[in-house]
């Protein structure tokens, strides 16, 4: 636990908040998630509901890297 | 000369060129032949992590998973955005310190940070070999397959007097070709070959799936005809009960990352020209390429399953006739899909872009095979031949045994697909193929101690030896290795293994117990040391 904190420590509260996300995304996008869209087969006009929910979850996702890269890791760059 | 020979003939000039080009801009030197002067732009190491990434199984395997498993294999593109973040939250501490240190290979940062171990410097070139050999072999395989669906109709060729499929035509003039401009040009040419590599195989695979759904009568109709397939096919864990969440997200976890960290990934982290640079590379890899997935190839696969629909039987899951006659040949399917309906839905232009995708597939091969050779050249002449075989061997002694190991490594791997392909009582492929599924497993071994070097620094040597070694030795627990414990044992340990690999990724087993062992092992062991590890975190954090 000592271990988990003292790395965490390390990091901003907005990395560790998007960190977070990103795990809840992957785990809602290609985790147990899937047991809600994913057990038996949905339909969204003519769309696979199981299709849906794997291209919302990839948007979270990119979004999540796309605003990191714009805010957290560009600041890092300016740094170096 | 007919439209497939034309279209492989611009590829096979362009290649050319870009060989004679990485010839004439590099230096005789081995900093720039294994990073090419580590001055490479956002455009080149984008696409070449991208095509180092991708192998045929973009094209070919995942799309026939599709095909075979249905929707329940969507979930796995998710994998892409986590592998592009990696590209900038490991790639980045990775560069910058390589440059400041002149690292060339993932053994020589692992080995420094922990004090300079023979035996970790050993281990990771291990992992590196384990993870990359069953990879080049399975590319050459691919070439194979692609020229006999490319040239149907050409017959048997003989050459000084032997006979030659065109299987044999397939794997030798692939990995010729591929040898030839990783021998000449180094990471320059192999980081150029991969742009164009890189470039055909993102147009192909959105290409294909374009090509899909407007064959089926455009985005409507072909959603319509997806959703009536059998729930099965709509649901987790799929036709083969192979996909649950778990094992879908420890895939997606830890596959992804042991791949980010392979030997030819980790160099073109040392290649890039700043860290700016694979920030952009992170964005553009984590956006595009799924995007090309998800709205490109991974359509062909459930595409043909609605028009070619597998059959399950007691052998597994049948492709359908005009798919395959085996199993194994469900990846076929995007060869298939896009021979029968391509040229009927563009006429002559669809023979030229059926030509495309094709040569796309043999793209996403080569590109693979390139970047691993190239890098196990890198790892066994860095880590091993200076090493421990002659450490006093000169800068020019070092190039001409990393070309040499190219030349040994490209023709044992064609030698075992040729006699694998001949000799049906002889099936080392069988193993390599086996194996090419635990390779992202062994890779796998390497993250405890990456992360523990970019971002926790607590383990220690004796930590991070123990944790690899047991890493290592579980994962070979998955393979038929597991038979050298003597028949009954071997039986249980499959029992367990199978049951574990149902459950889980085989990375991910092998990672808990590494992770485990080098922890407990770092508690009892002596630290690194204090200076040299704030000396380490500070060249690292820039």
């Amino acid at each position: 636990m000592a271990l988990l904190v003292s790395t965490m420590q390390r990091f901003s509260t907005k990395g560790l908040f998007l960190s977070g996300l990103f795990l809840f995304a992957m785990f809602m996008g290609a985790g147990p998630g899937l047991y809600i869209a994913a057990v038996r087969p949905v339909t969204l006009g003519p769309f696979p509901g199981f299709y849906l929910w794997t291209i919302s979850w990839f948007f979270v996702l990119a979004g999540i890297v796309v605003y990191a890269s714009a805010t957290l890791w560009s600041k890092e760059d300016e740094e170096d | 000369m007919s439209i497939p020979v034309i279209v492989l003939l611009i590829y096979g000039l362009a290649l050319v060129g870009i060989c004679w080009f990485g010839y004439r801009r590099g230096k005789i030197t081995e900093e720039d032949y294994y990073l090419a002067g580590r001055g490479q732009g956002v455009v080149v190491t984008t696409l070449t992590i991208m095509a180092t990434f991708f192998s045929s199984a973009a094209l070919l395997g995942i799309p026939g998973l599709i095909y075979k498993d249905g929707l329940g294999f969507f979930p796995f593109a998710l994998n892409l955005p986590l592998s592009g973040a990696a590209i900038y939250l490991l790639g980045s501490r990775i560069s910058r310190i390589g440059r400041r240190r002149g690292y060339v290979t993932p053994g020589d940062m692992v080995a420094d940070y922990y004090g300079g171990s023979s035996t970790i410097r050993l281990l990771v070139a291990l992992i590196g070999f384990l993870y990359v050999l069953p990879y080049i072999v399975m590319q050459i395989k691919a070439g194979g397959y692609l020229a006999q669906r490319m040239f149907p109709d050409a017959g048997t060729l003989h050459f000084l007097g032997s006979p030659y499929s065109m299987f044999d035509v397939g794997i030798s003039v692939l990995s010729l070709i591929t040898m030839l401009y990783v021998l000449v040009g180094g990471m320059r040419s192999v980081a150029w070959s991969d742009v164009l590599q890189g470039v055909l195989l993102l147009t192909g695979m959105l290409l294909a799936g374009i090509a899909t759904v407007c064959a089926m009568g455009g985005i409507g109709s072909f959603f319509r005809q997806v959703s009536d397939l059998p729930p099965e096919a709509l649901t987790i864990p799929g036709p083969s009960g192979k996909w649950t969440p778990w094992k879908l997200l420890t895939i997606c976890l830890f596959a992804s990352l042991a791949t980010m960290i392979q030997p030819g990934q980790w160099m073109r982290y040392y290649a890039a020209r700043s860290t700016n640079t694979l920030r952009k590379s992170a964005v553009i890899f984590s956006t595009v390429l799924p995007f090309c997935f998800l709205f490109g190839v991974m359509l062909v696969g459930i595409g043909g399953r609605v028009l070619y629909p597998p059959a399950v039987t007691d052998a597994g899951i049948m492709p359908h006739e005009m798919v395959g006659s085996k199993t194994s040949e469900v990846d076929q399917v995007v060869i298939v899909m896009v021979q029968e309906h391509l040229p009927a839905l563009l006429g002559p232009l669809g023979v030229v872009v059926v030509s495309i995708i094709l040569v796309a597939i043999l793209a996403a091969s080569m590109s693979t095979a390139d970047s691993n050779l190239h890098a196990l050249s890198a790892v066994l002449t860095r880590d091993v031949y200076d090493r421990f075989i002659r450490p006093e061997a000169s800068e020019k002694e070092r190039a001409w045994v990393g070309r040499s190991v190219i030349v040994v490594v490209t023709l044992l791997a064609l030698w075992l697909v040729k006699v694998g392909a001949s000799n049906p009582s002889f099936k080392p492929l069988e193993l390599i193929a086996t194996l090419s599924f635990v390779a992202m497993a062994f890779s796998c071994q390497l993250l405890p101690a990456t992360l523990d070097m970019l971002f926790i620094g607590k383990g220690s040597r004796a930590g991070a030896v123990a944790g690899m070694t047991s890493g290592i030795f579980i994962v070979l627990l998955f393979t038929p290795f597991s038979a050298l414990f003597g028949e009954s044992m071997a039986a249980s340990i499959d029992g367990l293994t199978g049951t574990l690999k149902n459950l889980f990724d085989i990375g991910f087993c092998g990672f808990v117990v590494n992770a485990s062992v080098m922890v407990v092992v770092s508690l009892c062991s002596k630290p690194v040391d204090a200076e040299r590890a704030k000396a380490f975190r500070r060249d690292m954090q820039g």
